[in-house]
């Protein structure tokens, strides 16, 4: 529980006018709630790309009969790389919600070790001279969101705690943005992710798994091998659909929705501080329930591809 | 390569998006000789061998933008556009290629140039690109 000790009445009328009378908290335990909603819808695309890649390049071993793990070596240092900065942010959106949650709960947030950890992965980023994963603007972004939840682990009133939280919406939007743009190309991304990142791997797996198709249907495959050809064909079989819709450029298509459901994200974050601790935040809770919506379509964009 | 070089300086690299056009380029390849393999009479291991090809001219692609390749000091500045342009004379040749062995031989000699470019190393780059400039003709 927050203290309430030393907190005197001018500060406490000020926080009370400040935030809107009577603060809603039932509406920040939401926005914690969709806010874990959105990290862990890509959190699930993530595995599944990964899991993908590794697949085709088991796939790809086998086939064409390659003596060493190149392939699946390629799906490692992809997702060491690209995936790495794309890691980090979605990390960063977890713990804005568990630092949301906490303050709903009228709990302490205690991040303990992990929200240092995450701090240090996200000064590596910034380290990197000229890395052209992440501009200087989005790495003090990045560290702003860091650096307030350090702030709210450390507070010990809750009002000041949820003052502080609403201090970095621009950093918090940056991060989204970041997280958006390894998705689907974002106007103004910094060199390295002109193209999305996501949608120039997802093109070579299926690429592999087309190329891998074609050759197991060819006559020779067939002959010399029949039963396991027709084994390994259907196991890729299985696989097309789940990349065709990683692949589309549609608004229906997994990456699209997943872009929407940060679009709408951001549309929440954007009315939080203005509305969401007031007595009736009507415009914050109907951004709620679009994000509701947009989260809902891409976890089924991505369930889709699994049934 | 033939521009003229000079040497790379501490903090001199090739941003990934410079190589975007290299990378459609490589992936396109990599499908033609997926293609390539479908031709009627092919033996078993021609149509393996064109695969493993593909595979490692898709694994350079995906390796070519995951991030920043930071140059050594002291080496051969190569910049993402001379390496655009061996890309593309490499393609060009690779589906030139008469027969599959030579095609094989030429994407192997790419593969071996990218490798090389994937690890910043000026010299290591220049001398794979004269393997591939032997290899090309």
């Amino acid at each position: 529980m927050f203290g309430r000790r030393g907190s005197g009445p001018a500060v406490l009328l000020g926080l009370v006018v400040g935030l809107g009378g009577c603060a809603n908290f039932q509406a920040v335990s939401e926005f914690a709630r969709q806010t874990d909603q959105v990290s862990a819808v890509v959190r699930q695309e993530f595995k599944d790309l990964d899991a993908l890649c590794r697949e085709q390049a088991e796939l790809t071993i086998v086939v064409n009969n390659i003596p060493d793990d190149g392939p699946l070596d390629s799906c490692r240092a992809y997702k060491a790389g690209q995936g790495r900065l794309a890691a980090v942010t979605v990390d960063l959106l977890d713990a804005y919600a568990q630092a949301l949650q906490a303050l709903a709960d009228d709990r302490r947030y205690e991040p303990g070790a992990e929200l240092g950890r995450l701090g240090e992965r996200v000064g590596s980023l910034q380290d990197r001279q000229g890395q052209p994963l992440i501009s200087a603007g989005e790495a003090s972004a990045l560290a702003n969101v860091v650096h307030m939840l350090s702030d709210i682990a450390t507070l010990s009133r809750r009002e000041a705690a949820v003052r502080r939280l609403l201090q970095e919406r621009e950093a918090l939007a940056a991060t989204a943005g970041i997280l958006r743009s390894y998705f689907v190309r974002e106007p103004g991304a910094p060199a390295g992710r002109a193209r999305a990142p996501y949608v120039h791997q997802a093109a070579l797996i299926a690429d592999a798994y087309a190329g891998t198709e074609a050759r197991l249907r060819s006559a020779v495959f067939q002959s010399a091998e029949p039963i396991r050809t027709i084994e390994l064909l259907r196991a890729g079989r299985e696989r097309q659909g789940e990349l065709a819709r990683r692949t589309s450029g549609e608004a229906t298509g997994v990456p699209a929705t997943i872009a929407a459901a940060l679009d709408a994200w951001r549309a929440a974050l954007d009315r939080f501080d203005g509305e969401a601790l007031t007595p009736q935040p009507r415009e914050f809770l109907a951004r709620l329930k679009h994000l509701r919506n947009e989260v809902r379509a891409a976890r089924s964009a991505i369930a889709a591809e699994q049934n | 390569m033939d521009e003229l070089l000079t040497l790379a300086e501490p903090g001199d690299g090739i941003d990934p998006a410079a190589l975007e056009d290299a990378c459609d380029r490589l992936r396109g390849l990599a499908n033609s000789l997926d293609a390539a393999a479908l031709a009627p009479g092919l033996a078993l291991a021609d149509l393996q061998a064109l695969g493993r090809s593909a595979t490692a001219l898709r694994d350079q692609a995906t390796r070519l933008v995951v991030a920043r390749i930071d140059l050594l000091a002291g080496e051969a500045r190569i910049t993402a556009r001379q390496i655009e342009a061996a890309v593309k004379a490499a393609d060009a040749e690779i589906r030139r290629a008469a027969d599959i062995p030579t095609r094989l031989r030429r994407a192997v000699a790419l593969v071996a140039l990218l490798a090389a470019v994937g690890t910043g190393s000026g010299s290591a780059m220049l001398k794979a690109a004269d393997g591939l400039r032997r290899e090309l003709g």
